[in-house]
C-alpha cells in the first residue's frame, strides 16, 4: 500500500487491449493504483522486482518462455508478500484445483469474463491484499457439499454465509446479499467456526480456513 | 546427456505446435475482442436502464447472451479440442479434466500415486509440456474409444510411479474387439506414433467381450536425476 493508502496493482496480460480496459475500469476506484503493466511472464518478474506491486492481476496464458502461473510463482519466489489474482478464461474447477493443491499463498482465481463487472474486481482486490481468498462466484455458486459432510451439519443459510466466504466476500457484502445486518453475518460466522471445530493456527486465520474448507468438502479443491 | 527424439517427435511437434498457435490465438485476440464487446455492452446497458428503454435494452440483452455463448461453449469446446491449455498445471490436472469431461457418460475411477504428486507439487516442471501432452493425447484417445465405442459401463485410470518409470492403465469393461482388426485404424496408430515420440512402451490389450487395457510405461529418468 503506498502513502495514500492505495492499493499498488500490476497488471499483466498480453493483450493489449484487455489491459487497456482493465487499467481504464479499474481508474474510477479511488483506492486503487495501477503502478504498471506487463505484457509477458518475464516482463512481470522483472515490473514487480522494481514496483513491488501489493496485487498482481496474472493473466493465466500468456505466449513465450514463462505463462502467468509460472511468472506468479517466481515473483512470490523473491517477494511472498505480493497477492496474485489468477485471471482465467477457464471455469472448469481442475484448473482451481491444481493451482490450491500446490504452495500457495495469497493466491485468487478470476474469470476473465466477470472482470466484466468491475465491482467485483475491484472488491476482489480489496479482499486479496486483505489476506482472503477471492475465487470467481460463477465457480462457487450452487456447490453442495458430500452426504457425509461435516458441512451438512451446517443451515440452508450458514452454508450460503459460507459460499460468499468462499469467494472473497467481506461481513458487509454478505449482509447486502442476503438481506441481513452485518451483525448478524458475524454471528453466522462465529456459528459456521464452531460447528467445524476452527480456529486460527499456523498463522491462517480462520476465515481463510472455512474458504478452504468448504472449497475441499464440495470438490473444488 | 539426454537422448536424441526419435523422428516422428519432430512431425508430431509441428502438428501440435500449429494446433497450438490456432488455440492461443482464438484464446487470446479473439477472446479478447469478445470480452469487450460485452463490456461495451454492459456499460450500453446501464445507459438504457438509466433512459428506461426496456425495448432496445431487451434487444441488448438477447446479443449479449449470444455473445457469451459463443464465448463461454463454441470457442472453448474448439480451444479444447485443439489443444489441453490444462497440461501446463501438471499432467495430474491433464487426467483430473479428462475424468471429468467423459465422466458425464461414464463413471470414471481415477487414482493417481501419491509418490508422483508429491514430485509434480516438488517440482511443477517435472515432464516436459510436450511430454504430458503426448501422455494427455494417449490417454484422450483410449479414453474416447471406450465411451463412444465399447459400450463399457465403468473406466479406471491409475497413474503409477514405479522404479523410475510412470505407468498409465486405462481399462474398461465394454465390449472389447479383436486387437489384430483395429491395429492399423486411426485411433491406435495415433496413441503408438505418441507413445514412439515419448520413447515410451504402450501396450493394448482386448478381446470381445473381456473388455479392454491399455498400458503405457515412460522411463522419467530424464527428469529424475
Amino acid at each position: 500500500m503506498d502513502k495514500a493508502g492505495k492499493i499498488r496493482v500490476l497488471l499483466v496480460d498480453d493483450e493489449g487491449l484487455f489491459r487497456d480496459a482493465l487499467k481504464m475500469a479499474l481508474s474510477s476506484y479511488p483506492f486503487i493504483e495501477v503502478v504498471g503493466i506487463a505484457g509477458s511472464g518475464v516482463e512481470s518478474i522483472e515490473l514487480a522486482r522494481k514496483l513491488s506491486p501489493d496485487i498482481i492481476l496474472m493473466d493465466i496464458e500468456m505466449p513465450g518462455e514463462l505463462n502467468g502461473i509460472e511468472a506468479a510463482r517466481k515473483i512470490q519466489e523473491e517477494k511472498p508478500e505480493t497477492g496474485i489474482i489468477i485471471l482465467s478464461m477457464h471455469r472448469e474447477k481442475q484448473y482451481v484445483q491444481s493451482l490450491f493443491s500446490g504452495k500457495v499463498h495469497k493466491w485468487s482465481y478470476l474469470l476473465k469474463q466477470s472482470v466484466n463487472d468491475t465491482g467485483a474486481l475491484a472488491r476482489a482486490i480489496e479482499n486479496c491484499h486483505a489476506g482472503l481468498v477471492v475465487l470467481d462466484s460463477s465457480i462457487v455458486t450452487g456447490l453442495m457439499p458430500d452426504k457425509d459432510s461435516p458441512l451438512t451439519k451446517l443451515t440452508r443459510r450458514q452454508l450460503e454465509v459460507l459460499q460468499y466466504m468462499a469467494v472473497g466476500d467481506n461481513n458487509g457484502t454478505i449482509g447486502g446479499k442476503l438481506s441481513i445486518s452485518e451483525k448478524s453475518v458475524e454471528n453466522y460466522i462465529n456459528v459456521i467456526y464452531q460447528q467445524l471445530g476452527l480456529e486460527s493456527q499456523n498463522g491462517i486465520q480462520p476465515r481463510v480456513k472455512a474458504a478452504l474448507f468448504f472449497l475441499k468438502e464440495t470438490g473444488v479443491l | 546427456m539426454s537422448e536424441p527424439k526419435p523422428g516422428i517427435y519432430r512431425t508430431i511437434i509441428a502438428h501440435e505446435r500449429i494446433r497450438k498457435k490456432i488455440e492461443g490465438h482464438i484464446h487470446g485476440p479473439v477472446s479478447t475482442k469478445l470480452l469487450l464487446i460485452r463490456y461495451a455492452i454492459t456499460r450500453l446497458k446501464e445507459s438504457l436502464k438509466a433512459k428506461s428503454l426496456a425495448a432496445e435494452l431487451k434487444e441488448l440483452q438477447e446479443i449479449e447472451s449470444s455473445v457469451l455463448e459463443v464465448l463461454e461453449t463454441h470457442l472453448r469446446d474448439i480451444c479444447h479440442q485443439l489443444y489441453p491449455s490444462i497440461i501446463a498445471l501438471g499432467l495430474s490436472a491433464g487426467l483430473r479434466y479428462l475424468k471429468s469431461h467423459y465422466e458425464l457418460n461414464i463413471p470414471i475411477s481415477l487414482h493417481i500415486d501419491e509418490k508422483y504428486l508429491r514430485l509434480e507439487e516438488d517440482n511443477s516442471a517435472l515432464l516436459s509440456q510436450d511430454d504430458r501432452l503426448f501422455i494427455y493425447r494417449i490417454a484422450d484417445e483410449a479414453l474416447s474409444n471406450s465411451v463412444l465405442h465399447s459400450g463399457a459401463k465403468s473406466i479406471n485410470i491409475d497413474l503409477q510411479l514405479k522404479i523410475r518409470r510412470l505407468h498409465l492403465y486405462l481399462r474398461d469393461d465394454g465390449a472389447g474387439f479383436r486387437v489384430e482388426e483395429k491395429k492399423d485404424g486411426p485411433g491406435f496408430l495415433a496413441m503408438k506414433n505418441y507413445a514412439k515420440a515419448l520413447r515410451a512402451m504402450i501396450d493394448i490389450q482386448s478381446s470381445p467381450g473381456g473388455g479392454t487395457a491399455t498400458h503405457l510405461s515412460f522411463s522419467l529418468s530424464e527428469y529424475l536425476r
